[in-house]
């Protein structure tokens, strides 16, 4: 599933990053590599557009960034920031009403 | 063949994203390609495969400098404030510095100091003072790859005020007037301005 194949998936790949933010600070490659690992391979990102959330998300107050390199190479880590926390309880409430709206729908008989 | 990530660091300079950004971008995304490339050639992958299934679960370079200059708040002050940015600092540097010389020679006629050698070292600041500013305006947008307009707009509009703001320094009186710039020595500035930053644009492009 491309995160960009349906305005329905405006806001996934958001709270899916700070959802898995939650529990430790990462950088791009790692944050991507958990999402497709908690989704079970459901959510799999073109990687790159994880770019424009996390600095979007860092522009708005949801995540603090930091420099490090590894190994040679340079990462920068994502943490997840109380604003951050309060954000994704937001949008985690959002779309789980979404869910249990949609699943009532989908249970309900066919009208003649 | 040309380099992706360069091409995508050009992209955000020219979209109006200061540099320090637009280099952090830029590094991340080729930064992520490298671990990815990393992570299939340890599964053994052959490095050219690796490099080719890499960009493709990257993704466009091109759509993410598109999401990455939708935020205006991503574009750097010069982009989103021109007419702050590249007309207002040059003229208003240019004149702070013709009024603190004026002020300067002021104090030293009072203190008594003899003012025929300080006259004449501020009367070349300020002559070169345009010049500077000017290469000073072309190197923030050489490095920003703004495009030209705005810039131009404050070295002309700087290159006039030097034409046009004169230091007088009299026996007993320092004055600063405004008189119309002749065209000759405007003309010489603009091009002794504008010409190092055309052969320094063009060589960067070349090489």
């Amino acid at each position: 599933m491309k995160s960009t194949a349906s305005p329905f998936l405006n806001g996934v790949p958001e709270l899916l990053a700070l959802q898995v933010l939650r529990g430790r600070e990462m950088y791009g490659y790692e944050l991507v590599q958990a999402i497709r690992e908690r989704s079970g391979g459901t959510f799999e990102l073109a990687e790159g557009v994880i770019y424009p959330v996390l600095h979007m998300l860092e522009r708005e107050g949801a995540l603090t960034s930091r420099r490090q390199t590894v190994n040679g190479r340079s990462r920068i880590y994502y943490a997840l920031t109380p604003d951050g926390d309060t954000r994704r309880a937001a949008l985690a409430g959002t779309w789980q009403r979404m869910a249990a709206a949609i699943e009532g729908m989908l249970k309900e008989p066919r009208h003649a | 063949m040309p380099d992706p990530f360069a091409r995508l660091h050009e992209a955000l300079l020219r979209g109006g994203m200061p540099p320090a950004r637009a280099r952090r971008a830029a590094t991340e995304l080729r930064e992520h390609f490298a671990d990815i490339v990393d992570e299939l050639v340890d599964g053994g992958v052959a490095t050219d495969v690796a490099d080719h299934l890499a960009a493709r679960r990257l993704g466009d370079l091109d759509l993410f400098a598109t999401q990455l200059l939708a935020d205006r708040r991503a574009l750097g002050f010069a982009h989103r404030f021109p007419l702050l940015a590249w007309l207002a600092p040059p003229l208003a540097a240019f004149i702070a510095l013709t009024v603190a010389a004026a002020a300067l020679l002021v104090t030293a006629g009072r203190a008594g100091w003899p003012l025929d050698g300080l006259a004449a070292g501020l009367g070349l600041l300020l002559l070169a003072a345009p010049l500077l500013t000017c290469w000073i305006v072309a190197g923030f947008a050489l490095r920003r790859r703004t495009g030209w307009p705005w810039p131009l707009a404050g070295m002309v509009l700087t290159l006039l005020a030097g034409a046009a703001l004169r230091l007088d320094v009299l026996p007993s009186a320092v004055g600063v007037t405004l008189t119309a710039p002749a065209p000759g020595p405007l003309a010489v500035s603009a091009l002794l301005a504008i010409l190092p930053v055309v052969v320094i644009d063009r060589l960067r492009k070349v090489f």
